[in-house]
């Protein structure tokens, strides 16, 4: 039975139906980037064919951080975050904070980066993290990450647009649920084969129903990341504590401590890594170090989760005597409800609370999610085969859905073919922006054919299947020697690359033969819907 | 128990259930008229609470890591299964 009124439903599928129209390519991009991204640790690996040490914390960082304190100015030395790149070199960062040319808050000091292994100093860096420069082995991960977050646009305004689209995503699926009257009915209805408007209405449904909590998940967890930060804390702010940010930032973290000025000895820090590797079982994947030098210093070991846990834990640990002095709750200064639901908001979005695991399964939910996304608007289209809103999306819809995957193999393609030669930050944008340029010269070209999502697959499927040959032509290592490495997760993306790109072949050759059927049976002139 | 043993059997487990739903929907089988007389007897309630059993029983051993791995993998795998076109009996 459905929640509304014929008169309500009818209003609420138009605005379910336009909202999609005219966001709906937007929020594919950024959910099919964020599902992507959730594989960008294990994808930085790949590019640069595998990290050169497994366990980049337990390598000895105290006597070369202890080393390298006091060749950086005294305010530097505020704060020290520690934290491996895709290679498993370290990057260790003497910091203060300050105001950047932009006018933004920023860090500013000396950044190190060590050679994993022997942890000697490969590059030494000074200025405002904004400024410093881009760490060439991660180039491939964070752009496809940053991709997600903020569409590579300025702050804040790229994160209120993968706001907005988490917002339209929201909206989406709760009209959704309004809308379909028989949402438990049909939950095993396959695509019905009478029509195709029919067969593409169910098999966006189908998708729907059965992505619905995830969908929702998925996208008030994102919505939350992009807007707590840039519109959230300072509305609370401005309502709970009358604008005093400094007030609400103290009642939500803890107010600062009372630093002394007094000099001490650092306790050993390798130590406190190997205590908190047996605490929890895994790695630390970053540590921040407060007030180095002094009696009030304090080591924060950031861990991911492990065992039957959901949420990350950062153990806190006396820099001067290296005790352990406990779990740092996410906010606030002692365990609550809110910082336990804050705790969860990461685990839940990001996927990575089980290991490669749970990533897989939140990528498979993800390409669930894009599925849904490209089949309503296909759907929409259907419904409007003669309005020149639906011919302009139907071109829209392959050049968009296929153009942004081969976007991603380009910038994979551009990292490779420049990793060696230093370029890399530049040859990964490069690579993404020319494929996405060739995806609307492509989507030009193809105008008068009507639907191109055949073409474009098969343009999809070779690069996808190319990148393992191009990483290894580029002088990556093969897969015998990966294993023996440790490193089997880049044999993993060489086989979802190959198998990916398999399937997308094999796919484009099957909707090719159903479009050449469908244009032979049409009237000559008739535009073949997006299959 | 290792939780990716626990998640493996508790999807497994629904997994069948969802086949079995699946397999004794009237929908479906009026839809693509299906000839079920002679097919499993139906309870829809039963099969209901063997899909969500084993998400009850990791939750009551407080495998939450397991649990949620559970839930993403039970709804794309029953999209999966219930997506495909029956073949006529």
């Amino acid at each position: 039975m459905s929640m509304v009124n014929q008169a309500t439903s009818k209003r609420l599928l138009a605005v379910h139906g336009w909202s999609g129209v005219l966001l709906g390519l937007f929020l594919y991009v950024v959910i099919i980037t964020g599902t992507v991204a959730v594989l960008s640790q294990e994808i930085g690996a790949w590019s640069i064919g595998g990290a050169r040490t497994q366990a980049p914390f337990s390598q000895p960082l105290d006597a070369k951080i202890k080393q390298l304190a006091p060749t950086v100015d005294p305010k530097y030395r505020e704060d020290v975050t520690i934290y491996p790149n895709a290679s498993g070199t370290m990057l260790v960062f003497f910091h203060t904070h300050g105001v950047n040319a932009a006018g933004d808050p920023d860090d500013v000091g000396v950044r190190f980066l060590l050679e994993p292994g022997t942890l000697d100093v490969v590059a030494r860096d000074e200025g405002f993290g904004a400024e410093l420069p881009d760490d060439r082995d991660s180039a491939l991960d964070y752009f496809i990450s940053i991709l997600h977050i903020s569409l590579h646009a300025p702050n804040p305004v790229g994160l209120y647009l993968t706001g907005l689209a988490g917002f339209v995503m929201l909206f989406a699926v709760l009209s959704g649920i309004i809308l379909h009257r028989h949402l438990i009915k049909d939950l095993f209805v396959a695509p019905r084969l009478s029509s195709r408007l029919l067969n593409k209405r169910d098999r966006h449904i189908l998708a729907g129903s059965w992505s619905l909590p995830f969908g929702f998940l998925l996208a008030f967890t994102g919505t939350f990341f992009s807007f707590a930060g840039a519109i959230g804390l300072p509305i609370v702010a401005m309502v709970a504590f009358g604008g005093d940010q400094m007030k609400m930032t103290e009642t939500l973290i803890g107010a600062p401590e009372k630093v002394s000025e007094r000099p001490a000895d650092m306790a050993n820090l390798d130590s406190m890594v190997a205590r908190s590797v047996a605490r929890t079982g895994t790695q630390p994947t970053f540590i921040s170090i407060a007030h180095w030098g002094t009696a009030d210093a304090k080591a924060y070991l950031y861990h991911l989760p492990t065992g039957k846990a959901v949420e990350a834990s950062t153990h806190v640990y006396d820099m001067v005597s290296g005790r352990y002095q406990g779990v740092k709750p996410d906010l606030g200064t002692r365990p609550s409800l809110g910082s336990s639901i804050y705790a969860w908001m990461g685990p839940l979005h990001f996927g990575h609370f089980a290991g490669l695991l749970s990533k897989l399964i939140w990528v498979s939910l993800g390409l669930a999610a894009s599925y849904v996304t490209l089949t309503g608007l296909r759907l929409w289209v259907e419904r409007r085969p003669d309005m020149v809103s639906g011919k302009l999306l139907g071109i829209a819809i392959p050049m968009v859905g296929y153009g942004v995957p081969i976007g991603l193999a380009g910038s994979a393609l551009g990292f490779l073919l420049t990793y060696r030669t230093g370029g890399s930050v530049y040859g990964t944008a490069f690579g993404f922006v020319a494929s996405c340029a060739f995806a609307v010269l492509l989507a030009g070209a193809l105008v008068r054919r009507g639907d191109a999502s055949a073409i474009f697959l098969a343009i999809l499927g070779v690069a996808m299947a190319v990148l393992p040959m191009v990483r290894l032509a580029t002088g990556g290592p093969g897969w015998p020697s990966l294993i023996d490495a440790g490193q089997a997760v880049v044999v993993m993306i060489d086989l979802m690359l190959l198998a990916g790109g398999a399937f997308a072949l094999h796919q484009s050759r099957r909707g090719d033969s159903i479009g050449r059927q469908l244009r032979a049976d049409q009237p000559a002139g008739t535009t073949v819907p997006a299959e | 128990m290792s939780p990716v043993f626990l998640f493996l059997a508790a999807t497994a487990a629904s997994l069948l259930a969802v086949v079995y739903l699946l397999y004794t929907d009237a929908k479906r089988a009026r839809v693509f008229r299906l000839d079920r007389r002679m097919a499993l007897p139906r309870s829809a309630r039963a099969g209901w609470a063997l899909t969500f059993a084993p998400g009850v029983a990791l939750l009551a051993l407080g495998e939450l890591s397991a649990f949620l791995v559970w839930c993403g993998a039970i709804t794309v795998l029953a999209w999966l299964v219930a997506a495909r076109t029956p073949i006529r009996d």
